[in-house]
């Protein structure tokens, strides 16, 4: 609830300009030991909601969510070693995100860890118009850029649905209830 | 009435499963010349899926070979270089980073070097090169796809390679 | 061809794209419309078309007969979108209780 309401109070009605994971990002596909890269634009995410039915209450509310966007671009990265990507990189993230339309909602740095994690927020006049979410940690890079019509809350609330775990206060997944 | 229906939807589906065909053969070709002119794999990625889509709405007859190998080559190298023209003014070629090639077995060094100098040459010298050395057309081919005179071709390769052949020995020498 | 000429071949030989791009491109074609290609290649068959699309025939049959191409690019798209919603939602719900602590 309190993470709606940051995200509500936050997002801004300036014009927005579009994210993009810099090709730049490329190189750390020979680096990386384990690597997630999923690029669905709009005609992928059209065909993927023609496969989504209707009767099955998890699926059409992932259809319903998938009506708004344009596109869903994920790069994850996970390295054997520290220093594989530096804070150039992560910069050249950020200094797109510094223009206008966007707003950093969320900004979380452990000393402890070692993780940092931002979430920003695009609007397109009185509506949001995309997410960006960056976690980094020494071993991990993590960037979601969701462009379209989309509410933070509405995809975080897939936990314990469509085959997406649920967390618990400790980090755990929790088993989906169909489970 | 009903067999033309058929024929139609018939056709309609012939021509799809010939243009998956067609993206299976060609879409290495048609990505590496906008990569090469790029060196870009993303918007590289772009002006492909472009001109395959163009290739489909076109109409253009898919059951030639040669006719479709030489209509992708063509448009492919002319939206890459539109695409260039309208770049010029956000982003200098030359500081791009050099993107991953992950199958790659070659020099590393002597390859990217070589990547590098290349995009120093103005654009249709720079596309001449990739027709000739990644697609091994020979001039008058090139004339044919570039829309130009094969002497103007034969005198881009001349130029580029001198340039080239300068640029690389001058960075060679002052590396050791 | 000399030597400097074969470093040049070598640099610029074909690259594999991203392998999803193949489905990406043909989803894309699924997609558009093929009206222009009827024009120009057959136009005595739009006439045809007009009337069978008035009738809303060839529409229906379309719309219920999904090949095993499409089936299959749209069973991929779909496994990378719960993939992509998982890595999302995760990291949302990780940044949520961070936030939660923080604030406690």
């Amino acid at each position: 609830m309190k993470f709606a309401l940051i995200i509500f109070a936050a997002a801004g009605s300036l014009a927005a300009q579009e994210f993009r994971i810099p090709s730049s990002f490329d190189k750390f596909a020979t680096r990386a030991k384990e690597m997630v890269d999923v690029n669905l634009d709009g005609s992928l995410l059209q065909l993927a909601a023609r496969f989504l039915s209707d009767s099955d209450a998890d699926e059409a509310q992932v259809k319903k969510l998938v009506s708004g966007l344009k596109g869903i671009f994920v790069k994850s990265y996970e390295f054997e070693n520290r220093g594989e990507y530096t804070e150039a990189d992560l910069e050249s993230l950020r200094s797109q995100l510094k223009g206008p339309g966007w707003s950093r909602i969320v900004g979380v740095r452990s000393q402890r860890s070692g993780e940092n994690s931002d979430v920003y927020l695009r609007s397109d006049g009185n509506a949001l118009g995309g997410l960006v979410v960056i976690t980094s940690e020494p071993r991990r890079l993590t960037v979601v850029n969701i462009n379209g019509s989309i509410n933070p809350d509405d995809i975080r609330r897939l936990g314990g649905h469509f085959g997406i775990p649920k967390l618990d206060g400790t980090g755990n997944s929790k088993k989906n209830r169909e489970d | 009435m009903t067999a033309g229906i058929v024929s139609v939807v018939a056709s309609e589906d012939a021509r799809h499963e010939r243009f998956a065909a067609v993206v299976r053969g060609h879409q290495s070709m048609v990505f590496s010349i906008a990569f090469h002119f790029l060196r870009d794999r993303e918007r590289a990625e772009e002006i492909a899926q472009e001109v395959f889509l163009q290739l489909y709405r076109s109409g253009a007859d898919l059951s030639t070979e040669a006719h479709v190998t030489f209509w992708l080559r063509k448009v492919a190298c002319h939206r890459a270089i539109d695409f260039a023209r309208k770049r010029k003014f956000e982003v200098a070629l030359e500081d791009a980073p050099e993107p991953a090639t992950p199958d790659s077995n070659e020099d590393p060094w002597l390859n990217r070097r070589i990547r590098a100098l290349l995009t120093s040459l103005p654009e249709t010298p720079r596309m001449v090169m990739i027709l000739r050395y990644q697609e091994e057309l020979m001039p008058e081919e090139i004339a044919r796809v570039l829309e130009m005179p094969v002497r103007t071709v034969k005198s881009h390769l001349q130029r580029s390679l001198a340039l080239l052949r300068e640029k690389f020995d001058r960075s060679a020498g002052s590396l050791s | 061809m000399n030597e400097f000429e074969k470093t040049i071949q070598e640099s610029l030989r074909r690259r594999d794209p991203s392998p999803w791009l193949e489905s990406r491109i043909l989803a894309a074609a699924s997609a558009s419309p093929r009206r222009s290609w009827l024009q120009s290649r057959m136009r005595w068959t739009l006439a045809l078309g007009a009337v069978v699309f008035v009738m809303g025939g060839v529409a229906w049959q379309r719309e219920r007969v999904m090949d095993e191409r499409d089936r299959a690019a749209g069973q991929a798209a779909k496994q990378r979108l719960q993939l992509a919603l998982k890595i999302t939602s995760v990291k949302l719900q990780q940044i949520q209780r961070e936030v939660i602590a923080s604030n406690d």
